[in-house]
């Protein structure tokens, strides 16, 4: 039997997470407790969840992209780490991460799977590759992407 | 038929997981830790209902009496 389950992300593994900067060049900053962002709240998106005004350009760590000049915030609170940057054009980040930040997200999905994998016992393999996604109603289409595949040793 | 499961992560950063090759349960249980791994599931399905090539091997592994 086989099975498909789609994953929402949720960022569990630092080091994973530090890999994935690694892997897209982007530099992970140790300890800076702010991160550059436009300034101040203009209200025109939500807040992240669990998020004040306040909050913002607060940070645990911080993730410097190169041709961008924001920066990305990453914030530790009980266990759970939330990305924090500011999508507004000329900061950059979505110009070199894709949109809503897809290349990191995906680089932190391989990375932390890989970890995951291994701990377990299994082999990994990585490809770059189209993929097959069912997309609603248009049916299926395919998309770039980064296949893993793990087997047992 | 080799046990494998395959992780498509997208460029946007949407992932899925897939299972092949095990027995009954097991498939659901195989990728379990990769599932908490990397976030909360959204949804689960049999490829069979899924992927036209995927009921194929279904059947196969039906045949094998697995």
């Amino acid at each position: 039997m086989s099975h498909v389950s789609a994953i929402e992300l949720e960022i569990k593994d630092l080091d994973a997470l530090k890999a994935a900067c690694e892997r897209l060049g982007l530099k992970w900053k140790e300890g800076q407790t702010t991160y550059k962002w436009y300034g101040h709240w203009v209200g025109d998106y939500p807040l992240p969840e669990g998020f004040k005004v306040e909050d913002l350009g607060k940070c645990s760590h911080a993730i410097g992209v190169p041709g961008a000049s924001y920066e990305i915030g990453v914030v530790t609170r009980n266990g759970k780490t939330t990305l924090l940057w500011d999508f507004w054009s000329s900061g950059g980040l979505e110009r070199v991460l894709g949109q809503g930040g897809g290349k990191l997200k995906q680089a932190y999905a391989v990375e932390a799977a890989k970890r995951a994998a291994k701990k377990a016992g299994y082999r990994v393999q990585e490809k770059r590759t189209l993929l097959d996604r069912f997309r609603g109603a248009v049916g299926m289409k395919q998309v770039d992407g980064i296949r893993l595949t793990l087997r047992r040793y | 038929m080799a046990k494998e499961i395959i992780i498509d992560i997208d460029d946007e950063g949407a992932v899925e997981v897939h299972t092949h090759g095990f027995k009954g349960k097991a498939c659901m249980k195989a990728a379990e830790f990769i599932e908490s791994a990397l976030g909360r599931i959204l949804s689960t399905k049999k490829t069979g209902e899924y992927y036209a090539e995927e009921v194929k091997e279904t059947v196969r592994i039906k045949t094998n009496g697995n």
